[in-house]
């Protein structure tokens, strides 16, 4: 889910601020976010990605998640 | 015999890194015994815990900078005898052909390493102990990097 001011094409520049929400193992998610984002800076280069790691919505894991930034993603996000 | 003040920007990259490096061997012994880590660790930690490891991780975050900005492309310059600015993957690249460094990707992971550190350090603590855990078994290989680096550019300086 990409939120933020990327969602608004008449913006420019900015950070690029993407929610992804998984149930894998918080452990193996870790992972995979540092290879995604690795992966997306070799390609885009050295822009700013704001990567927010959270747990599907109505499961244990995102009970426990008071982050307010999951929250706004989720309100104002665009699914990707 | 590569120009004096080349030279000079080398030796003080490298002598920049090595006193990086030996805070980081020293934080690494002190640090063994509590890792690794979870939330309950993180958040029990006394102070002087609390110190070393962010001492740890200060230091990581100036040796990969000093790496990044200065040793690279002064090693650069000694391959290509160039002083022209130029991206930095391009130079990270020229690292790898040339066998200075083993891989640009896993250089650019211990990059993605320490950022996550930046963001999500202290605040959430169990995305942050998976990520010190990760950087801490992976010391080593980050320290061969620098160390492999190092030896290449005392060899093509001759």
């Amino acid at each position: 889910m990409l939120f933020g001011s990327r969602v608004d094409d008449s913006k420019r520049g900015g950070d690029i601020d993407i929610l992804v929400e998984s149930d894998e193992p918080l452990d193996a998610g870790v992972r995979h976010k540092l290879e995604a984002l690795s992966d997306m800076h070799i390609r885009l280069g050295d822009r700013k990605i704001d990567f927010v790691l959270a747990s599907p919505p109505g499961s244990a894991g995102d009970a426990q998640d008071g982050r307010r930034i999951v929250q706004i993603a989720r309100e104002t996000g665009i699914p990707l | 015999m590569i120009p004096d003040l080349e030279q000079l920007k080398l030796e003080s990259a490298i002598k920049e890194c090595d006193s990086h490096l030996a805070r980081l061997d020293r934080g690494y012994a002190l640090l063994a015994d509590i890792f690794p880590v979870d939330a309950a660790v993180l958040a029990g930690l006394d102070e002087v815990r609390v110190e070393q490891l962010d001492q740890f991780l200060f230091r990581f975050a100036k040796l990969q900078d000093a790496m990044g900005s200065r040793l690279f492309l002064a090693v650069d310059w000694l391959i290509s005898g160039k002083n022209e600015a130029r991206p930095f993957f391009d130079i990270l690249a020229n690292l790898e052909k040339y066998h200075a460094i083993e891989s640009a990707d896993s250089w650019q992971a211990f990059r993605e390493l320490r950022n996550n550190l930046s963001h999500e350090y202290p605040d959430n603590a169990a995305e942050s102990a998976i990520t010190l855990n990760l950087l801490f078994a992976q010391w080593p290989a980050f320290r061969g990097i620098y160390t492999r680096l190092r030896d290449f550019a005392a060899s093509a300086a001759r």
